[in-house]
């Protein structure tokens, strides 16, 4: 912000002190296996598909039989 | 307008690489963790409350829109990380006076001696007087993108901080004219 007011200027100069370094690293620690995209085990992909297949053959199965 | 290392590091976090994560942290950890230590006056309470905000920053960064204004969008996790803090604090005991006394806590001689001047009456003021002047002052953040983590219109925003201002200049004034503890034992 820009600061033209004598307060806020005294304000901004407060001293920011950086973190130890003992919280950087858990931090980091914690936030950096966050930001990896997790991956989907193939296990629950492949229930996914073998669902979607089995209604599939259910729903024709199911208008063969009332069509006939 | 953002800061270009700003706008760098929201598009190294949308493709969730670690790089703006890092810029991020260099960038605003400080000031987050003076914020948030100006806010609670205790260095536990701070660091966990950092560890909450950059966390959440690692959860949702790769969502953030590229023009987000990342400062204000660290600060506002900060800010209500911070209040949820002081709001289980004050369920225990359901008093206003402990919620104070936590965001407030009478600075004694120790703390008296560490601190300056501003510092010390600010530690005096309330939470919500402290909260807009320490993020008014704070480089980055515009006017609007305060106004907004408050929750207040502009020109509600310029008079919470005129208040705030004056509050500051009269603990400020209240310091001056009160001896402090030592002087007191001198004179006595």
């Amino acid at each position: 912000m820009n600061h033209t007011d004598p307060v806020l200027i005294r304000l901004s100069e407060l001293r920011c002190v950086e973190p130890r370094a003992d919280l950087t690293a858990r931090i980091r620690a914690a936030a950096l296996p966050k930001l990896e995209l997790r991956r989907v085990h193939p296990v629950w992909s492949w229930a996914v598909v073998a669902s979607v297949m089995c209604y599939l053959l259910w729903a024709v199965h199911f208008v063969a039989a009332i069509s006939s | 307008m953002a800061d270009p290392t700003d706008l760098e590091a929201l598009a190294l976090l949308r493709r969730r690489d670690p790089r703006g994560f890092e810029l991020a942290y260099r960038r605003h950890a400080a000031s987050l963790r003076g914020f948030l230590w100006r806010m609670t006056r205790n260095d536990d309470l701070a660091d966990d409350l950092l560890q909450i905000t950059f966390l959440r920053l690692a959860e949702r960064g790769p969502e953030l829109r590229a023009a987000s204004d990342l400062p204000a969008w660290l600060f506002t996790v900060a800010r209500n990380a911070c209040y949820d803090q002081m709001r289980l604090s004050a369920a225990s005991t359901a008093n206003d006076e402990t919620l104070e006394a936590l965001t407030s806590p009478p600075p004694d001689v120790e703390t008296r001696l560490l601190l300056g001047d501003v510092e010390h009456a600010l530690a005096r003021l309330k939470a919500e007087d402290r909260e807009i002047l320490l993020l008014v002052s704070l480089e980055g953040l515009t006017h609007e993108a305060v106004s907004k983590m408050l929750g207040l219109q502009s020109a509600a925003t310029r008079q919470r901080l005129a208040r705030a201002r004056s509050r500051l200049l009269a603990a400020l004034d209240k310091q001056l004219k009160e001896p402090t503890t030592s002087q007191q034992r001198t004179i006595a």
